[in-house]
């Protein structure tokens, strides 16, 4: 007879099943991007995605024994993790970003951002958002550069930007405009609410249309691989604070900037990633409600007009703490 | 009226349609039956008989050992051939009585002492539970009369009859509260009066609404008990959430129920009681499920107390490769056909083969999903990730690890199928050793 340790009965949920839902929550805003965008935006999604898988497919034999403490496992099967951070990293870029960059970004995300800290699941940061910064600190003109969407030949050529030789300044081809945060903060325009939510506005491949990512985002809830608490922190928490700006006569107000930017698709697809979030109920709200403050507070008193990024970065980075100080609390201990 | 429950648990597919329509059936003798002497929590019984002696069914053969031990009985007439060492189910080696049944050996119950059990004093009630062997049989065997003697120190008020039977596959609690709902309520009755309890609870899972409506039927009217439908959810039958729910109260870590004034009894446990003090006779058998894949004739069998696994195999299976003492969630795998049955032996499951998760095992990705299983809202993950580190001390001190009873309800939502449970119980061996040291 042989021996093994209870339970001997186990759910159907498995990770690979997890991975999978969250890919398939995915591909409906790829294939609007690609709609709105054309071939620019497969050009971008796919090199970032398929880099991302590339050098997860060389790391993870290489990088088992950074795994540490699981050290003793045996080689794990693929997941879809790679091709999850791939593809959000490539919406969250500007259409016109060199093929070249986004690469670049994919082996900074699965370099930097994962497996140097053992792979999947030990990684303290989103390996999508460690690279989308690092893009934005290392490329700064090119990831602020928007190009219109809609253009009528998107579907037969790419952005000329997007075949850009490595290390060679992008040519201009002088259409390119500003986000509707761009044009508030800088041009002090008064925002346009309806440009945003109709997509009519430059933005990064996946950041103009928000109502599709909350719909996608409400399925990756029903589909049981996203905490519900943590984009309702970040929207709720970001409405309120920009609604007293709004009272005091400061900022746009809340539909603007829950719509604009990333916002949208950090609060339900980047903030959610379960490695990088926290799980104890009382850390979950503190880490929401922080990020989405955060986001609303730094665009109206930074320096920049999109800063769904760096609190994202700085989400992940409490995470630990937050944890240690608000654990959950246990049976017995209101007796 | 919504049913009661605890928050969280988990709901694993429960595989009862397989036995518990069936009535209980009796097993045969075996050919050579091993009482174990320390079938229970507690010290061995001490043996009583010598080698080559003839005994009786019902007959004590062991005698307790000091006060956390009970009686032992034979389950078969039969001649003593040895005293010696047999496996239990952790796989240790455990002093056991070894009987060879006569072939005329009968079934029946043999009176041994008629007990006046109407007028029992709680004293008297104590001593009797330790003679008649009387263990939990709800598979933790912990001894009755330990459990009833906590009413010498303070008043125990409420008595909860746990008939939630969570674990999936058995249903020997079902089938008895069916079969022996006479016994069951004659158990509570004799508990009730001589602890003093004023409230007495039954709690049973809504899928076996027939056993409440039978108990309830049995007991008539002006009892005063309250009969509570319990949602079927893992693991509600866990006593700590038992209390949690009916009584609105938390044991805080440490505590035991008596410590509130409260004593839970298994409801084959107070049939028994019910069923054999009077007669002052002795456990010799109990009511096990039989299930799993790899059993020929799944359901609830009579089976005599020292039974080794191997004849039942060979009766029920059908070449099984893993075989489990109890439920599936918190069982216990056994490695050899020469184990035998005691008192806490709740079910025997058979398998063609390993029952492994698809997938993994996989890094924690902290997904929570355990958080949100754990009754006793602990951090399985990150337990989990201390276990593994080796950080033993932050698991006991701030993770609360010695509250976790290793339901396995995190283990079986862990998408990464990480064998939490095991992990945990690895952990907690080596703090014991550590601390004892």
């Amino acid at each position: 007879m042989k021996l093994q340790a209870a339970p001997f009965l186990h759910g159907p949920e498995t990770l690979r099943g997890m991975m999978n839902r969250v890919l398939w929550a995915l591909l409906p805003l790829v294939a609007w991007s690609f709609y709105k965008y054309g071939l620019a935006a497969l050009a971008v999604i796919g090199t970032s995605a398929v880099g991302c898988w590339a050098m997860e497919a060389w790391l993870r034999p290489v990088g088992a024994p950074v795994r540490g403490l699981l050290g003793a496992m045996p080689p794990r099967a693929p997941d879809a993790s790679p091709w999850i951070a791939g593809i959000l990293l490539g919406l969250s870029l500007p259409p016109g970003t060199p093929c070249w960059i986004a690469l670049v970004g994919a082996v900074v995300a699965m370099t930097l951002g994962k497996w140097a800290f053992g792979g999947l699941g030990h990684n303290l940061f989103n390996p999508a958002v460690v690279a989308r910064v690092f893009l934005q600190a290392a490329f700064p003109a090119t990831l602020t550069t928007w190009h219109p969407a809609w253009q009528p030949g998107r579907f037969t050529q790419l952005i000329p930007a997007n075949l850009a030789w490595p290390m060679m300044a992008p040519s201009s081809d002088g259409i390119s405009g500003a986000t509707p945060l761009g044009l508030w903060k800088f041009s002090h325009q008064p925002p346009d609410w309806w440009a945003l939510v109709s997509d009519q506005s430059q933005s990064s491949l996946g950041d103009g249309a928000p109502g599709l990512v909350l719909v996608l985002g409400l399925a990756l809830v029903l589909l049981k691989v996203a905490d519900w608490r943590i984009p309702v922190g970040i929207l709720v928490s970001a409405a309120l604070v920009a609604g007293l700006f709004r009272l005091m006569g400061l900022g746009p107000g809340p539909l603007f900037h829950l719509s604009s930017g990333g916002l949208m698709l950090g609060a339900w697809f980047m903030a959610t990633d379960p490695v990088t979030s926290p799980v104890s109920p009382k850390a979950i709200w503190v880490y929401s409600w922080f990020i989405g403050t955060g986001i609303v507070l730094l665009r109206q008193w930074g320096g920049q007009p999109e800063v769904t990024a760096y609190l994202l970065l700085m989400g992940n980075a409490m995470v630990p703490l937050v944890e240690r100080w608000l654990p959950p609390t246990p049976y017995g201990a209101n007796p | 009226m919504g049913l009661r429950t605890f928050s969280k648990g988990v709901h694993p597919p429960t595989f009862k349609d397989l036995t518990r329509s069936s009535p209980i059936r009796r097993l045969g003798f075996a050919p050579l039956l091993a009482v174990s002497l320390a079938g229970h929590l507690g010290r061995p019984s001490r043996p009583m008989v010598r080698i080559g002696e003839e005994v009786e069914r019902g007959q004590k053969i062991a005698e307790a050992d000091g006060f956390l031990s009970v009686a032992q009985h034979a389950p078969a007439s039969g001649q003593v051939t040895k005293i010696d060492q047999v496996l239990d189910a952790q796989g240790h080696w455990q002093p056991a009585v070894f009987i060879e049944p006569f072939a005329a050996s009968q079934q029946i119950l043999p009176v041994h002492q008629l007990v006046d059990s109407q007028h029992l004093d709680l004293e008297q009630l104590i001593h009797w539970s330790q003679e008649i062997g009387m263990v939990g049989l709800g598979g933790a065997a912990f001894p009755t009369h330990v459990k009833i003697a906590s009413a010498r120190e303070g008043a125990i008020h409420s008595l909860i009859v746990n008939g939630a039977e969570c674990e999936p596959y058995l249903s020997a609690d079902h089938r008895v509260m069916l079969e022996q709902s006479a016994d069951v309520v004659a158990g509570i009755r004799l508990l009730q009066r001589c602890l003093g309890a004023q409230r007495v609870l039954v709690a049973v899972e809504d899928n076996k609404s027939d056993a409440l409506a039978q108990l309830r039927q049995t007991a008539g009217e002006g009892t005063g008990w309250e009969w509570v439908p319990l949602k079927t959810k893992y693991p509600q039958g866990a006593e700590k959430l038992l209390v949690r729910v009916l009584l609105g109260q938390d044991l805080p870590s440490g505590f035991l129920p008596k410590d509130l004034g409260v004593l839970v009894a298994n409801v084959t446990t107070l049939a028994e009681m019910g069923l054999l003090l009077p007669i002052g006779a002795g456990i010799v058998e109990r009511v096990v499920t039989v299930a799993g894949d790899a059993c020929l004739n799944p359901g609830n069998y009579l089976v005599p107390l020292g039974t080794p696994l191997g004849y039942i195999l060979d009766q029920l299976g059908e070449k099984p490769e893993l075989v489990v003492l109890g439920g599936p969630m918190m069982g216990r795998p056994v490695a050899s056909g020469q184990t035998v049955t005691t008192k806490g032996v709740t079910g025997i499951l058979m398998f063609k083969g390993l029952q492994r998760p698809t997938g993994g095992p996989d890094p924690c990705i902290s997904c929570g999903k355990c958080l949100s299983a754990c009754p006793l809202d602990l951090n399985p993950s990150r337990l989990g990730k201390l276990a593994q580190a080796g950080a033993w001390a932050e698991m006991q001190g701030k993770q609360h690890l010695f509250d976790c009873f290793e339901c396995g309800a995190c283990a079986y939502v862990c998408p990464s199928r990480i064998p939490l449970p095991q992990l945990f119980r690895a952990a907690k061996a080596a703090l014991r050793k550590e601390n004892a040291s």
